[in-house]
Formats: C-alpha cells, sequence, structure tokens
C-alpha cells in the first residue's frame, strides 16, 4: 500500500510537471509567424478610414489576402500594434504618439513610409468671421474678441463679462494636452482668462462647427487637416508666433508625420504586401480629394476609396508590380459596373 | 431560379429606401422652426442647473456629511448613517469633491425634473387605454433608443452643455418613472377603489387621498430607479458637456481617464461615480421603507 502510494504520487507529480512545463513552453520562434488575415488600425477620422478603404480594396484583390479593419482610440491602437493584435496601420500620427520612436527602437513596428506630412492642425475659425473681423489673425488676437463666442452653456451670456467658449479636440489627442499646456502657460494667460474651453469627440466637433458655419455664426476650435469638412469648408488657421515646444504650449503644433507602420509578424509573413505599402506615399491634397467624395456620399470610405482608385490610378499602379496592378483594375472595373 | 435567389434570399437592392437625407431635413427643419421653443427649454434647463449647483456648493462638505449621517440613521441604522457618511467623506478625501457636485447637479436637476413630468404623465396614462398604448410605444422607444443616436441632435437644438446633457439624461431617466407611478396606481385593490367610490369621493379626492398614497411605494421605486438611471447616463452625456462646458466632472474625468488609458484614474473615477449611486440609492429606499411602515 505505501509503495502504491508513493508511486502513485510520484506519477502524478510528473504528470503535473510535464503539464506545467508544457504549458510554460514558448512557441517555437523558428516556426513562421501567420498572418492570413491582415488587420488594419482604424480610427474615428476620415482620412483614416479612406486611406483603409484603398488599401483593402488593393489587397484584397491584388494579393488575395484578407483584410479586417479594427476601429480603436489611438491609446488602443498602439497597445494592440505592440501585442501584434493588429498588424497594419496607415496613418500614425507619429509626433502624437509619447511612445513612437521607443516602440520603433524596441522593434515592436516598423515605419515603411510617411503617408503625407503636409497637414496642419491649430485653432480655426471660419473664413467669414475674419472678413468680418480683420483683426482676429492670431491666437494672440482671441482676448479682444472673446466677446464673440458665446459660451452655449450659459443661461444669460454676457458678452461683456463673461468668457468666450472655444472647442478642443479629442480628449486622447496629443493635441488637446497641448492646448492645455498652451493655457496654463503665462505668456497665453490673457486667453485663459477671456475663454473657458471643452475638450470634445471628433462627432462633438464637427457637428458644432457644421451649425455654427451654416448659420454663419462665431466659432473657434482645434481642427486639423486633411478631414472632409476642412476640405469641404473655408477655414483659416490662427497664427501662433512663438517657438513651438509641447510642454510650455507655446507656437503652433508642426505638422505631423503621418507614417505606416506594420509589425514584425507582418514583415515576415508578407514581405509583398509590405513592399507595397513602403511604396505608399501621398500628401494632403491627394487625401483630401477622397475626402471631398467622401463627404457629398455620407461618409463612405468604401465608395469614396473607388472614385480615388480611378482618380489617381498614375500614382497607385507605381506602388504595386503590373500583374497586381492588373487584376486590381479588373477588379476596380467589375466594381464600378456594379 | 436566379431571380427568386436574388430577390428572396438577399435583399434587392431596388427595394433599399434611405431615410437619412429626409431625417436630416428633418432636425434641420424642427431646429429652425421652433427654435424659439428649443432656446426657451435651454434657458430653463440651464437656470435650473445653475440654481441646482448654487445650491450644492452653498452648503459645506462638513454639513453634507454630517445631515447625511443623520438622515441614514433616522430613516434605516446608525450603521448606514455611518455607511454614507464615510462614503462622502471618501468622495472629498479622493480629492473630487467639486467635480462631484459637477456631476451631482446634473443628475440631481434630471431626477427633479423627470418626477415634475413623470409623475402626471404615469397619472395620465392610467386613466386612458389609449394614451397607454402610444405612451408604452413612446416609453419603449426611450428606453432602447441608443443614447448615441439622440447625443448629436440633443445639441443641435440645444447647444453644447449642460442643457443637452440634461435632456439626455432626462430622455434616459424618465420611462421608470412613468411606468411605475403607472402600475402603482392601475395595481390598487379592487376593494380599495370600491371604498373611495362607495364614500362618494371625487375624482381629485380618489386621486389624491386614494390612488396615489397607495402608488407611493411603486412610485419611490420609480424615482429609484430613475436616479439610477441618471448616474449611469451622466457617463455618455458628459461627452457633450453635461457637466458644464469647460467644467470637470467626474464623468468627464473618467471619460478622459479611460480614452486616455490611465487605468488607476479611471478605477477611482468610477468609485466616486459608484459611491454617489451607493448614496442616492440607500436614501430614496431609507425613505420609502420609512414612508412604508408610515402608511401601516
Amino acid at each position: 500500500m505505501k509503495t502504491f502510494l508513493k508511486r502513485f504520487s510520484f506519477l502524478a507529480i510528473a504528470a503535473l510537471l510535464t503539464l506545467t512545463i508544457a504549458a510554460c513552453e514558448q512557441e517555437d520562434p523558428d516556426e513562421e509567424p501567420e498572418v492570413d488575415t491582415i488587420i488594419l488600425a482604424e480610427s474615428d477620422w476620415q482620412s483614416h478610414e479612406l486611406h483603409n478603404s484603398v488599401v483593402e480594396f488593393i489587397i484584397e484583390n491584388g494579393y488575395g489576402v484578407d483584410v479586417l479593419k479594427a476601429y480603436g482610440s489611438t491609446p488602443a491602437v498602439v497597445q494592440a500594434l505592440r501585442d501584434g493584435d493588429m498588424h497594419v496601420n496607415m496613418e500614425m500620427w507619429s509626433d502624437n504618439i509619447a511612445s513612437y520612436q521607443e516602440d520603433l527602437d524596441a522593434g515592436y513596428y516598423h515605419e515603411l513610409s510617411v503617408n503625407f506630412d503636409d497637414n496642419y492642425q491649430g485653432l480655426w475659425i471660419p473664413e467669414y468671421l475674419q472678413e468680418e473681423h480683420p483683426g482676429l489673425v492670431s491666437v494672440h488676437d482671441l482676448p479682444d474678441y472673446a466677446h464673440l463666442f458665446e459660451n452655449p452653456d450659459e443661461a444669460n451670456w454676457d458678452p461683456e463679462e463673461d468668457p468666450g467658449h472655444m472647442y478642443l479636440g479629442s480628449v486622447e489627442f496629443a493635441a488637446t494636452q497641448f492646448y492645455e499646456n498652451k493655457f496654463e502657460n503665462p505668456e497665453y494667460s490673457e486667453i485663459a482668462e477671456s475663454f473657458v474651453w471643452s475638450p470634445v469627440s471628433t462627432s462633438v466637433l464637427n457637428a458644432t462647427l457644421y451649425e455654427a458655419y451654416e448659420n454663419e455664426e462665431p466659432w473657434v476650435g482645434y481642427h486639423w487637416t486633411p478631414t472632409a469638412i476642412m476640405a469641404e469648408l473655408d477655414m483659416v488657421l490662427l497664427e501662433d508666433e512663438g517657438e513651438y515646444d509641447y510642454d510650455e504650449g507655446t507656437g503652433n503644433l508642426p505638422p505631423n508625420d503621418v507614417t505606416v507602420i506594420a509589425t514584425d509578424d507582418m514583415m515576415t509573413a508578407q514581405p509583398e504586401i509590405v513592399e507595397f505599402l513602403s511604396n505608399y506615399e501621398t500628401d494632403a491634397d491627394i487625401t483630401g480629394q477622397g475626402l471631398i467624395y467622401m463627404g457629398e456620399h455620407d461618409g463612405d470610405s468604401d465608395a469614396a476609396a473607388l472614385d480615388w482608385l480611378v482618380e489617381y490610378e498614375d500614382l497607385w499602379t507605381q506602388w504595386v508590380p503590373d500583374d497586381v496592378a492588373s487584376d486590381v483594375l479588373d477588379a476596380l472595373d467589375e466594381a464600378l459596373e456594379e | 431560379m436566379t431571380i427568386l435567389k436574388n430577390f428572396f434570399v438577399e435583399f434587392p437592392e431596388r427595394l433599399i429606401y434611405d431615410p437619412e437625407a429626409r431625417i436630416a431635413r428633418f432636425i434641420d427643419w424642427a431646429g429652425d422652426t421652433f427654435a424659439f421653443l428649443w432656446g426657451a427649454i435651454r434657458q430653463f434647463l440651464l437656470r435650473f442647473a445653475d440654481i441646482t449647483h448654487a445650491f450644492l456648493d452653498f452648503v459645506p462638505w462638513s454639513v453634507f456629511v454630517v445631515v447625511l449621517f443623520i438622515a441614514g440613521w433616522r430613516l434605516t441604522s446608525w450603521k448606514m448613517g455611518l455607511l454614507l457618511a464615510v462614503l462622502t467623506f471618501a468622495i472629498g478625501m479622493f480629492g473630487y469633491w467639486d467635480n462631484m457636485l459637477l456631476s451631482l447637479t446634473i443628475i440631481l436637476a434630471g431626477v427633479i425634473i423627470s418626477v415634475i413630468l413623470g409623475l402626471p404623465l404615469g397619472i395620465i396614462m392610467s386613466k386612458s387605454e389609449k394614451l397607454e398604448a402610444v405612451m408604452r410605444v413612446v416609453l419603449d422607444t426611450m428606453q432602447t433608443l441608443p443614447a448615441y443616436a439622440y447625443l448629436i441632435p440633443a445639441l443641435m437644438f440645444f447647444g453644447f452643455g449642460r442643457a443637452a446633457g440634461l435632456v439626455a439624461v432626462i430622455i434616459f431617466a424618465l420611462p421608470p418613472l412613468i411606468r411605475l407611478t403607472y402600475l402603482g396606481i392601475t395595481n390598487i385593490s379592487d376593494e380599495m377603489i370600491e371604498a373611495g367610490l362607495s364614500f362618494g369621493s371625487s375624482p381629485m379626492q380618489m386621486l389624491f387621498k386614494i390612488e396615489l398614497p397607495q402608488a407611493l411605494k411603486s412610485i419611490a421605486a420609480g424615482i429609484n430607479q430613475t436616479t439610477m438611471m441618471a448616474v449611469s447616463m451622466i457617463v455618455l452625456a458628459a461627452m457633450i458637456g453635461a457637466e458644464g462646458a469647460g467644467r470637470q466632472g467626474v464623468a468627464l474625468i473618467l471619460y478622459r481617464a479611460v480614452v486616455g488609458q490611465r487605468a488607476a484614474e479611471a478605477v477611482v473615477a468610477g468609485f466616486v461615480l459608484v459611491f454617489m449611486a451607493i448614496i442616492l440609492d440607500r436614501l430614496i429606499q431609507g425613505f420609502t421603507e420609512r414612508f412604508d411602515k408610515g402608511g401601516e
């Protein structure tokens, strides 16, 4: 009996150990990573949706690989890319992502190309407002014109007494933090005293801007190009003469390098597609053309992508080998017939 | 065969009807035509919120803690009093007192307006079968329509800020109060009604002397549910400035912490909202039980 117990416990421990080791065992590092379905990171702004739709069409029809678009806020997307849960991001607003250089150095993902870098962000006013008030040119002029910008949250807003109101971008944007830094800086204290500001989601930002623009009312707030709304409306970027410093909040945000990146797995598993993505370069104007179409068609990025592929055939056919290009063109003809 | 398949399996394209353009036009039309009405409602809601906040802000925190202790003690037990006082104190210790007042303002204002609207609506609903049928559909829609669908229209009608936020909170929080008021009145036993009628009560006497007192418990449960719904809605409504333009309420802090992936901050702000919900829930329950005992 004793020996039986001894043997039994020995066996049990051995079995347990084996199981534990098996469970802990790392995946074989020599095994090729597989990316059967490419997951593109998607955000709630339209240029990202447009580029994703373009790339999706080219990859699915030219390379025969499935594509999924996964939506997430910027921090969530960055985390998913690090973990390898997403594979490609067509629009990394690299200056807005604090860990970007660190992540590149650590090899979580690799920069393939600069999608575009001629974008502008800052505080904008409608052009009609500047025509009415030609003195309103720089952010430093804002305190003198605070009486124009009604605070919709005040029951009896008094232009003479109460501060004006401006909209800032989504709370997750680095630009929003930049403006909050700016308003804490003594150099900009006059703005902080004469305005209150609310960070809002992109949908709220656009809704308030459209509403004001339709009625030719004053509006001031953060926005950026290329976006459908900025391509559609006539807006003026307020100047900010100071030298740019993020932490101090001085100056205007410089144009961002909006890059195309891919994860390690993607690099090894889909080298041909990585090659194509490395050639992917547009600019704000080329992107903006697609966005105007998108704005006119209920924000349908897939339809806008088809239109864009026709419009810029000479451009994108240079990014891919001839046989891929002809496959995509065939699919494009077919899609347009429908 | 293919015709059949094209028609009956996949939804035929030519039957697709896109209502978006009409809805957009309707929203524009309603916004312009009744601009004065939306403006008046906006003014009223903003003033209501101003007064509520001024009152809450006027009361020192220490008075809050003491009053809640006494209320909990008198309504339920000294243990309850202690719990309410400790939770209130904890909100202050987390550094959230002023932020909490901003959120509480909208919750309280939303609940008070819901009671003012919900009680009469529930009573009318219990008196008319036709109205009841209509209200049922309206209430179901209010409760199931995802909040995202009306946040932006609310913004267009009432402007960014507390007015639009209050409208969103009320749309979401009002239905249970109407339903439970209606239920409370329709569930009164026949004997009770008979007794009232045989004493020759007028409809008004029936309502105030018999129906409402009998329905009180149900109504209190409705107020409780409405309050909890308002607490949960404030998180979404913070996106349209429900806690005030340029102000940092608990819900906005929570929202910012979540999208900024600051987990610890999100947990703390979340707990402040939970504490607020517990305090409100226990208070209203205490009142309800108190009424119930007093009624018997």
